[in-house]
């Protein structure tokens, strides 16, 4: 389909659009949701190169407005409670505007590297907060926010290199846990968190291999890729499962075409916005990560994004690399 | 949104529905600033339980809502009847009905059963039942499965004993129901070393044929479902099979697979003109195998990728790579 | 007339407070809107109006459907009904209602039925059988759970006046034995008998066949050959397997049936599989058609259409379009009189000839049955093929079985409904070799001494199966027991109607009093119903197919276009309101984010197993 284009603008001015629906019904419901967003929002329009469509200055400041300060992290919204998950997400936007210092520095930071230590458990994972919820998503989340933050160490990173070991699965995808079903999502926060600290050395060629057969296999005839077999193709997945496959350098495993038509075919030509399949409703998230496929597949003019944190490259490279 | 079709909106549309959504919003803030200045203020009365219950079942998604809520449970704890905690049980599953997808949900629910008092094993094992029941539902619930393993996992804390062979009898059931659900060959690729290895079958050899046939019979049964091809890789190089089986064994086995994928394929391209591409990509898994194990030297691995490149354009890259890769192992 | 004596109404048994919680979705049912139940359970006015729309006379199925697409579509509706009861061709009788109604046909005063034949065992109408515990259906069918019908009952919102019970076994007659079907791929699949190859075969087929339309290439040099020569050539099936696809499946009604028809009466089947739950079917409790076109008479009520019981058209002047009816009063048509064939007036001269024949067996017998049905079911489908019985048959007899469980007989026994569409003596002859090949069937199953039959089918423990015995049936074929069952009920009778054997109605024998090119056909002298269209009967098709497609021509004959067809919308506020969380159902994969549990959207899916309709 020659016609098939990518709706920039529309897609910056849907994401622009997001925090003025204030009277819809459905923006009060997400608050639990509100820094994700803004991390989801702020990424896709540094791909869009339109980074400045936000006032900088007032999400800093929200931003800050989100620190939980008896726990040491930060929250989705003002009065919520802090988690691994939110955290992160804190941490990419503050880096992303390169105010990481000016929010998060002495005291707090202190406060906020234990806090996310301190919710590493003995075998190595992490749980979410202190209701002990454990989730190989965690350990990404836990590895990439401490590796933002200059913050990893051995006594942190073997013991979590070695429970991501563990939900390695028989067919080449990765679970939640040991013993769960394997999910491309999960082989995103496994491989994503293996790389943030540089231990893909520790997956075996073979191992290698059968990732890449398994992670090829999600992509469907109608292009789009799917998160496990026989489900339905969904944009979101362009991200878990294109990621993965850069990062063990076998993007090209699947078809680039056919992927970037599904993509495209399920924007909303008229508003902007980016769903998980063709004529469904948009949402900020499959905005983000259908940005975030074409990006990797190298389409488009769209500003390069790293595999690895899901952030632009340019903010990326300033990172230091473990082990320091 | 995930699967919610996308609609037009007309002007007049979004004044009405705005409309409708001002008095939802007060309502809505109302209740959300009540809970949250609570928790803010560490208020621990059971009239919040009631509260932090309705914003719940507004929003199952406000996570720092079923925190306030089990910091309340905890400190009223003394307080608390056993009918409170059914009834906790009995809220966390009218909401799951609602929203299966919603991990704070299934995270609390497990919550409770961990705190019910005595945590009592009764309780748990009519938890199995009620997944179970769930899994009938929705057999690829990923959020149901696993679950399950938490659950039978405590059982087995508790009971000092392994539920293995009644897990694998589960995924039996399911795989009988629906050969395409991955979620429970998944299980069964799980269970069947741990079985092995703590000497819960009793005849590995009769086991392994059996299963086989039960593999054989579920690839002519479907042979376009990933599901079964997924298993059957991994089941000719697992060690329940390597194990089991004496080399010459072995050797037959795979070969008796080998002609067996090779007779649907033949019948596939005189049905429809094309190979089918499983049978393809497991037939050079094979050729590999018996290169590897069985010390045969001629393979057709190269003829096979050729074909696949064409009849499975997708993923055409990594033939070629295979391809590239089997011709340095050759040089 | 019998008017004291009838079964319990459905307005009696289904309030107007519907009992939501069988909804599939407990959130949804908050925004169903049950439409406001008045009409039918009214007293029926005493006076006709002076002037209507449409009058439509006899209420059953078809006109039924048609009578409430109008009322919806605007029309005043007059609709009558010469019976005491509803229902009129589809109607749901009790026993001492079929006896008025055996008389009526054999005095000539029910037209399109000859040679009814009631034998009433001397058990019923005293003791513990009453004469309202039996619903028998003049017309049985069952209802595809994927069919245009149950998208109407959906969408005009009747379905919430009846209740619904699944159908999932059907079994074809071979050999003196009955096969269960084997036709989804977890019955494939766990069949040990079913060959390797058959297997595939058989699932290739079922494959091909849901989207066989686009896959000319497979079935196109078949186009005009009987389905036979397709299923044994094109997909190498054996002969128990294509008899199982064309009868059981399929329903066909002979073996020359050609390959596109088939596969469209096959894919009816496999499409209807798994919409509600592991089924293909549905039937109405308390009685089948009887009950649809209650409902849609209900239906039409509401939207304001106006019912006579006992009421006859005596003539109608499509000149003055003035219409006459058995109690003198009389009311101006500003559309169209509809009529059924049954209940025409007296010197009618322009009714279709009705030229099929329909011919049934309804027994109902002292034995429950549950060994044909499925698990927790009260009804089943058997098929006896051509050339099955002992009669030679040359075409399928076909025969649903309902179990007391679908409240249409005592507890204890169960209904035997036998079709034909055989004409003649041969058709009784054949329907009596089938009622004789069930009973002797049934007597055998039901007997205690091969109740055992857990050495057929081996599990071992990690659920591997064996198959260590022939097939049950197959193995007792020599056991012959001297038992007889008691019938309680058994009526033959024959149906005539212009419709051929199981094929859909054919709109031209609708063109009898239509204008040809704008100029009214010359009125015959004397009759009493020119102008007056007629609907054409049910035909001998076992599902409720053909109805929809009545009832719409008819539909479009009379407001010129079918775009207003039930183009019902009972949606109130809170569907629309749902931007985000609209419920679809979906089998959309778990969306797991690093974004978490991420996103805006509260995602519902379906419990499926409490879908119910």
């Amino acid at each position: 389909m020659e016609n098939l284009k990518l709706n920039k603008e529309g897609h910056v001015s849907y994401i622009k659009s997001l925090d003025s629906k204030r009277q819809d019904y459905e923006y009060w419901l997400s608050e639990h949701l509100r820094l994700n967003g803004v991390y989801w929002g702020l990424t896709a329009l540094c791909l869009l190169d339109a980074k400045d469509t936000f006032n900088k200055q007032e999400i800093i400041e929200f931003v800050r407005s989100c620190w939980d300060s008896k726990t040491g992290g930060f929250s989705a919204f003002p009065g919520h409670d802090a988690h691994i998950h939110t955290t992160l997400s804190g941490i990419q936007v503050l880096a992303t505007y390169n105010a990481l210092d000016e929010v998060l520095a002495g005291e707090m930071l202190k406060q906020c590297i234990s806090f996310i230590k301190d919710n590493q458990l003995s075998d190595g994972s992490f749980q979410g907060d202190r209701f002990g919820e454990v989730d190989a998503r965690f350990v990404y989340s836990a590895l990439s926010a401490l590796s933002i933050l200059g913050a990893l160490t051995p006594e942190v990173v073997d013991p979590a290199v070695a429970f991501i070991k563990l939900c390695y699965n028989f067919d080449g995808g990765f679970g939640l846990c040991p013993g769960a079903e394997s999910h491309a999502a999960m082989s995103f926060t496994c491989i994503g968190a293996l790389a943030i600290v540089g231990k893909l050395g520790e997956l075996s060629a073979d191992q290698i291999e059968n990732i890449g057969w398994w992670l090829c296999e999600r992509q469907v005839p109608e292009g789009g890729l799917n998160g496990r077999p026989s489900k339905q193709p969904d944009v979101c997945y362009s991200w878990w499962v294109l990621s993965s496959l850069a990062i063990i350098r076998k993007l090209d495993w699947i078809s680039f075409e056919k992927l970037r038509e599904f993509i495209l075919k399920s924007q909303d030509p008229k508003s902007g916005g980016i769903s998980d399949r063709p004529d469904n409703e948009v949402d900020v998230f499959h905005t983000i990560f259908g940005l975030a496929g074409l990006s990797l597949m190298g389409y488009d003019g769209l500003v390069e994004i790293d595999p690895v944190y899901c952030m632009p490259t340019s903010v990326t490279k300033t990172f230091k690399k473990y082990p320091y | 949104m995930h699967g919610v079709k996308r609609r037009e909106w007309t002007q007049e549309l979004v004044r009405q529905k705005r409309l409708r959504d001002v008095e939802k919003i007060v309502a809505y803030k109302t209740l959300t600033n009540d809970v949250l200045s609570a928790k803010k203020d560490g208020v621990f009365t059971h009239q919040k339980l009631d509260t932090t219950r309705k914003l719940l079942e507004l929003n199952p998604e406000f996570n720092a809502v079923w925190n306030y809520r089990r910091d309340l449970i905890s400190a009223l704890k003394s307080e608390l009847s056993l009918e409170f905690w059914n009834n906790e049980l009995a809220f966390t599953m009218q909401q799951l009905k609602l929203f299966p997808k919603v991990y704070w949900i299934w995270n609390h629910r497990l919550w409770c059963l961990n705190h019910f008092p005595q945590s009592p094993i009764g309780k748990w094992q009519q938890e199995l039942a009620i997944v179970s029941k769930l899994l009938t539902m929705d057999a690829r619930n990923f959020h149901g499965w696993h679950y399950r393993r938490v659950v039978v996992g405590r059982l087995e804390q508790m009971l000092h004993t392994s539920l293995n062979q009644q897990e694998l009898d589960f995924t039996t059931e399911k795989i009988n129901a629906n050969i395409s659900n991955f979620s429970a060959w998944h299980q069964r690729a799980n269970l069947l070393p741990k079985m092995f290895e703590k000497g819960q079958v009793s005849n590995e050899k009769s086991f392994v044929e059996h299963e086989f046939r039960y593999i054989i019979n579920a690839m002519f049964t479907d042979a376009e479902d990933q599901s079964v091809w997924f298993y059957i890789k991994w089941f000719v190089k697992s060690d329940i099979v390597t194990k089991s089986l004496s080399p010459g064994e072995y050797a037959s086995l795979l070969q008796d697979l080998k002609d067996n994928i090779t007779l649907i394929n033949e019948d596939e391209l005189e049905f429809s003109g094309k190979e089918n591409m499983w049978c393809l990509k497991i037939l050079c898994v094979l050729e590999e195998l018996q290169m590897k194990d069985v010390g045969r030297v001629e393979t057709q691995q190269r003829k096979i990728l050729d074909k696949l490149t064409k009849i499975d354009p997708l993923r055409q890259n990594r033939y070629l790579h295979l391809a590239q890769d089997s011709k340095e192992n050759v040089d | 007339m019998m008017g004291a004596e009838r079964r319990t109404s459905m307005a009696e048994r289904r309030p107007s407070t519907l009992n939501q919680s069988s909804f599939s979705m407990e959130r949804r049912a908050s925004s169903v809107v049950v439409p406001h139940l008045a009409g039918i359970e009214d007293p029926l006015p005493d006076t006709t109006p002076d002037k209507v729309d449409v009058v439509v006379v006899g209420t059953g199925l078809v006109e039924s459907i048609l009578a409430a697409a109008l009322a919806w579509q605007g029309s005043n509706v007059l609709h009558i009904d010469s019976n005491s009861y509803y229902g009129d061709t589809s109607a749901t009788l009790t026993i001492d209602q079929l006896k008025q109604w055996v008389q009526d046909v054999n005095q000539g005063s029910l037209k399109c039925y000859e040679n009814a034949k009631l034998h009433i065992s001397s058990v019923v109408g005293r003791g513990s059988y009453k004469s309202r515990d039996f619903g028998i259906d003049l017309s049985p069918k069952i209802l595809f759970a994927k069919s245009d019908l149950l998208s109407i009952l959906l969408k005009s919102r009747v379905h919430q006046y009846l209740e619904f019970q699944s159908l999932s076994s059907f079994h074809t007659y071979e050999n003196d034995s009955f096969e269960r079907l084997t036709n989804t791929k977890q019955e494939i699949f766990t069949n040990p008998s079913l060959p390797l190859m058959t297997k595939r075969n058989l699932m290739k087929f079922i494959k091909f066949v849901l989207d066989w339309e686009n896959q000319q290439e497979v079935w196109l040099s078949y186009r005009d050959k009987p389905i036979t020569s397709f299923l044994v050539n094109k997909f190498k099936l054996e002969r128990a397997q294509v008899y199982e696809l064309i009868f059981s499946i399929g329903l066909c009604y002979n073996i020359d049936v050609k390959t596109p028809e088939a596969l469209q009466r096959i894919r009816r089947y496999l499409t209807s599989f798994d919409v509600y739950g592991p089924f293909p079917v549905l039937y109405s409790k308390y009685g089948g058609p009887g009950e649809l076109s209650q409902g849609f008479c209900r239906s039409a009520a509401v939207a304001g259409a106006t019912y006579k019981l006992n009421e006859t058209l005596v003539s109608y002047d499509p000149e003055s379009k003035t219409a006459i009816f058995g109690d003198g009063s009389r009311v101006t048509v500003t559309e169209k009189v509809v009529a059924a064939p049954t209940q025409c007036p007296k010197n009618s001269r322009n009714v279709p000839e009705q030229m099929f024949e329909v011919q049934r067996l309804t027994c109902v017998v002292d034995k429950p049955c549950l060994e044909w049905f499925g698990e927790g079911e009260y009804a089943a489908v058997v098929v006896f093929p051509p050339g099955s019985l002992k009669s030679g048959n040359r075409q399928a007899v076909q025969a649903l079985i309902m179990g007391a469980g679908s409240d249409v007989c005592p507890a204890g026994s169960s209904v035997w409904y036998l079709t034909s569409t055989e004409s003649g003596p041969r058709g009784e002859m054949d329907l009596d070799a089938a009622f004789g090949a069930l009973e002797e069937s049934i007597i055998r199953e039901s007997s205690a001494d091969i109740e055992n039959d857990s050495g057929i089918l081996e599990v071992d423990t990690s659920g591997h199966f064996t198959l260590n015995s022939v097939k049950l049936g197959q193995s007792f074929k020599e056991h012959i027991s001297g038992e007889r069952i008691q019938v309680l009920v058994k009526l033959y009778y024959k149906q005539l109607t212009s419709t051929p054997p199981f094929e859909v109605v054919d709109p031209s024998i609708f063109d009898v009093n239509d204008p040809v090119d704008g100029v009214d056909k010359k009125l015959v002298p004397g009759a009493s119903d020119n102008g007056v269209l007629y609907t054409a009967l049910p035909s001998a098709e076992i599902s409720y197919d053909e109805a929809v497609t009545a009832a719409r021509v008819l539909f479009q004959r009379i407001v010129g276009s079918d775009d207003d067809f039930f183009d019902l919308d009972f949606e109130d506020e809170d569907d629309t309101d749902q931007m985000n969380e609209s419920a679809v159902v979906d089998d959309e994969d778990d969306r797991m984010d690093i974004g978490l549990s991420a996103e805006m959207s509260v995602e519902p899916v379906e419990f499926a197993g409490e879908m119910e309709i």
